[in-house]
């Protein structure tokens, strides 16, 4: 195995330093802390969670099965990287190194080994965090561990070699017809990765030897129905590449380990060699894989998802987009986020009427009363398409200084920018509500303001979000640097939504109460009192919301473009 | 609503006027109180070397970065008391426009007009598409524009506005020779119709050309504010200077007065 190219090797130990440096920096900012910490705070608890459930595990794990575990795991996140490298042919390269290390004096070989040291680095906390997780479920948890993590870090030189070999078959056959082996390839992946799921899932069926559990030993035929998938002559084959690290996985003994181990070992460094010296060209598939890669990094960075990222579909183009809030200055901004939703969601937007429907269905099963089941609809529909539709400032970073020169004043820039977002999440929320209701055959009236509430909580939820976003303008950065933080911020933010909803919705509640008592007070208990209720709770909403589209505006005349750019 | 235009009389001839405007990053200094008017139709040339603090000052300006320190006033509209109005009579051009990925080209113009209040603006529209090019594109959407295109879009929005102030940084770059020229020309065109023009650029051969004015920074301080004659008279090493070559004198050695002239 040839050394790293020692100009490689310090740019890998400078970028090493570099990433160190950004992190360090983060951690300096009271936000960068308070995210940092309280990221790290969650990865704890979840390996926490991890370990305790492990710990409850039966204490005699028998070998072959943590085997058949070790080789059915690697073989789901081979398939997973083969999907990747079927994306990503060639040779990506980062926009900074692409091409200053093209028109370097090293060979293409040193390139590939430079790339792979890289990769293998990234996959490092990957590795030791999954063999964390499996380490507990096999007979010796430090052969477990040490071969999963192994195994974890030479699955990606396996997905850099197809992706050079995907590329140089692309460069033979033409871009035309590589494009056919191409879908069909990710579509067997898909339907490979599926099945293995399935086998896993659902493997007495469709091994076809009768029940799952019966009702005398559940376990006992659970085991014996994993024994027979683990033995199936399909799994076998499948996972038969995988089966030196699986073997060190569950190795019982040190010399079986240490026989298995150095077997993968050996194996792990002739694989990262061979793709190295690959006798092929991907400088060409590189330039365009790079610069794929490099646009969806950006649309992350400026904090659009792959939905409001988006490209335009053109049937979607074609049609106009109603200027439904008039065209006035306050209706061409809120058209502005209709036309991004209309044209670039519509997918999104089929599959969350989708989710709608299912959603119904299983809080119409799930829970008994029709309020709780409302309820239930109504926070998870506003959490999950509030988080899924990003047509507001989240998604307008690299837009920040044109909105700024808008000639509006700030709270109605904010309105209208939330406004689309709101009714559309809001209303469909509220149709779900509404449907369950039909559904059941019960409309009582506390699930009639249930489905009143919806629009108005989902402007509380999307205008906390963005306000906290203009205040502390942080971009998304993809990658582990950044894991920690990006977790805490979610969970921060997430806390800081449901505390606020939480204040106003009591808020109103209380006005409400204070209005009941001071109307039964004045006109005596009956519909007056109701009357006094109602009002002193609108009011008090129309209030709430008023403050909180203030807040937002102010937010975002304070909001500093260059301030955004600096903590980027 | 847009406020109806004042005439130009009622704010004392300046279409801009800066006052002791300071701008800090981190508690560096980038602007240090900078002051200067910007006459009725007249086009200011604004240079510097790089982080002299030029972006900074049109920045904001333009509304985009909040101003803390100092005063603007646009078109007899103070930018921190009537900040809306204010923002109704300028209009700016950045170095790197970034059009809305799902809009096309016309429907960016479209939404400019209902943004600024623009009554009648599909024939206008339509002549700006014309004279930046940009007609053969109409449908296209802004994530499919080259940067040159997207600086002529940034252009068509801008005069498309009805401007009072029009604020230009680094305008040109990204575009074709025709494409300068068609700008240059645009830009001329425009001062000429009463628009006052701040024009930033590095290109000073473009700013020789059009500016009436010259306003030099350097590291966030006004070094020179005059014209190019009073500029060759007070500062330039050598009769007959070039602008490069003044811009090159005064920047290495900045006059101790702020070079009023």
């Amino acid at each position: 195995m040839r050394s790293l190219h020692p100009a490689l090797a310090t740019l890998a130990r400078l970028k090493l330093r570099a990433w160190g440096r950004r992190l360090v920096r983060r951690m300096r900012t009271p936000a960068g802390a308070l995210f940092g910490v309280l990221g790290l705070a969650l990865t704890a608890l979840w390996l926490w969670s991890v370990f305790a459930r492990a710990s409850s595990l039966s204490d005699g794990i028998d070998p072959a099965q943590a085997e058949a575990l070790g080789r059915g795991a690697l073989l789901v996140f081979a398939v997973v990287v083969a999907m990747g490298s079927l994306v990503h042919r060639g040779l990506y390269f980062p926009p900074d190194e692409l091409e200053r290390l093209l028109t370097a004096p090293v060979t293409r070989s040193d390139l590939v080994r430079y790339r792979l040291v890289g990769m293998m680095a990234r996959s490092a906390l990957f590795g030791v965090l999954m063999g964390l997780l499996v380490a507990p479920r096999m007979p010796v948890p430090v052969f477990g561990f040490l071969g999963a993590a192994l195994g974890l870090l030479t699955l990606p030189i396996a997905g850099q070699g197809v992706a050079i070999l995907l590329g140089d078959a692309e460069n033979r056959v033409g871009r035309f017809a590589s494009r056919l082996p191409r879908g069909a390839a990710r579509l067997v992946a898909g339907l490979g990765l599926w099945g293995v799921i399935m086998l896993f899932v659902m493997g007495d069926d469709l091994v076809g030897s009768g029940g799952i559990a019966s009702d005398a030993n559940p376990a006992a035929s659970s085991g014996a129905f994993l024994g027979r998938v683990t033995s199936h002559p399909l799994f076998v084959a499948l996972t038969l590449p995988f089966a030196p690290w699986a073997k060190a996985m569950a190795a019982t003994g040190g010399a079986d380990f240490a026989l298995w181990f150095a077997l993968a070992l050996v194996l792990t460094v002739v694989l990262f060699e061979g793709v190295a010296r690959l006798p092929i060209d991907f400088r060409e598939l590189s330039l365009a894989t790079s610069a794929d890669v490099a646009r969806r990094l950006a649309r992350l960075r400026s904090g659009r998802g792959t939905i409001s990222g988006g490209d335009v579909s053109s049937r979607a183009l074609g049609r106009r987009v109603p200027w439904i809030f008039g065209r006035r200055p306050f209706g061409a901004v809120a058209w502005l986020e209709c036309c991004a939703i209309l044209r670039k969601a519509r997918g999104t937007l089929a599959f969350a009427v989708l989710v709608a429907v299912f959603a119904v269905w299983i809080s119409t099963v799930a829970f008994q009363g029709t309020l709780d089941g409302a309820i239930f609809l109504a926070i998870l529909g506003t959490v999950y398409l509030s988080s899924g539709l990003r047509f507001d400032f989240r998604g307008r970073l690299d837009q920040m200084e044109v909105v700024r020169s808008w000639p509006l004043t700030p709270w109605k820039v904010f309105l209208a920018t939330l406004l689309p977002e709101t009714l559309l999440t809001g209303l469909l929320v509220a149709a779900a509500v509404l449907a369950r209701s039909a559904i059941l055959g019960d409309f009582p009236l506390e699930v009639g303001l249930v489905a009143l509430a919806c629009p108005l909580v989902t402007l509380v939820w999307l205008a906390v979000d963005n306000a906290v976003f203009l205040l502390v303008p942080v971009r998304f950065e993809p990658g582990q640097a950044s894991a920690m933080h990006n977790a805490g911020r979610t969970l921060t933010l997430t806390l800081l939504r449901m505390l606020v909803l939480a204040l106003l919705i009591g808020a109103v509640l209380l006005a409400a109460w204070v209005g009941a008592s001071v109307g039964g007070a004045l006109f005596g208990p009956g519909p007056a009192a109701l009357v006094c209720a109602i009002l002193a709770g609108l009011t008090t909403t129309v209030v709430v919301l008023a403050a909180v589209v203030l807040w937002g505006g102010w937010a975002l005349a304070r909001f500093d473009v260059a301030h955004a750019r600096v903590s980027a | 609503m847009r406020e109806p235009k004042v005439g130009w009389e009622e704010f004392g001839g300046s279409a801009l006027s800066v006052r002791g405007f300071s701008k800090h990053y981190e508690g560096e200094p980038a602007v240090t109180d900078l002051s200067f008017d910007v006459e009725v139709g007249e086009i200011l040339g604004l240079v510097g070397p790089n982080g002299a603090g030029k972006t900074t000052t049109l920045r904001s300006i333009a509304g985009i970065l909040p101003l803390r320190e100092g005063r603007v006033v646009v078109a007899g509209h103070d930018l921190i008391e009537a900040e809306a109005a204010a923002k109704s009579t300028l209009a700016w051009v950045g170095d790197d426009p970034q059009p809305f990925d799902a809009l096309t080209v016309w429907e960016h113009l479209e939404f400019t007009a209902a943004l600024y209040s623009i009554p009648s603006w599909p024939g206008k529209a339509e002549e700006l598409l014309e004279r930046f090019e940009l007609t053969a594109k109409r449908d296209a959407l802004g994530s499919e524009l080259s940067r040159g295109m997207r600086q002529k879009l940034a252009f068509s929005c801008a005069w498309l506005s009805d401007p009072r102030v029009l604020l230009l940084d680094e305008p040109l770059s990204g575009l074709d020779p025709r494409g300068i020229r068609a700008a240059r020309s645009a830009i001329r065109a425009l001062a000429e119709t009463g628009v006052a023009i701040i024009l930033s650029s590095h290109l000073l051969e473009l700013i020789e050309a059009l500016a009436d004015r010259l306003l030099i920074m350097d590291r966030g301080r006004a070094v020179f504010t005059g014209t190019l004659a009073r500029a060759r008279e007070s500062l330039a090493p050598d009769p007959g200077s070039s602008l490069e070559e003044i811009f090159l004198h005064v920047t290495e050695h900045p006059p101790e007065d702020g070079g009023e002239g």
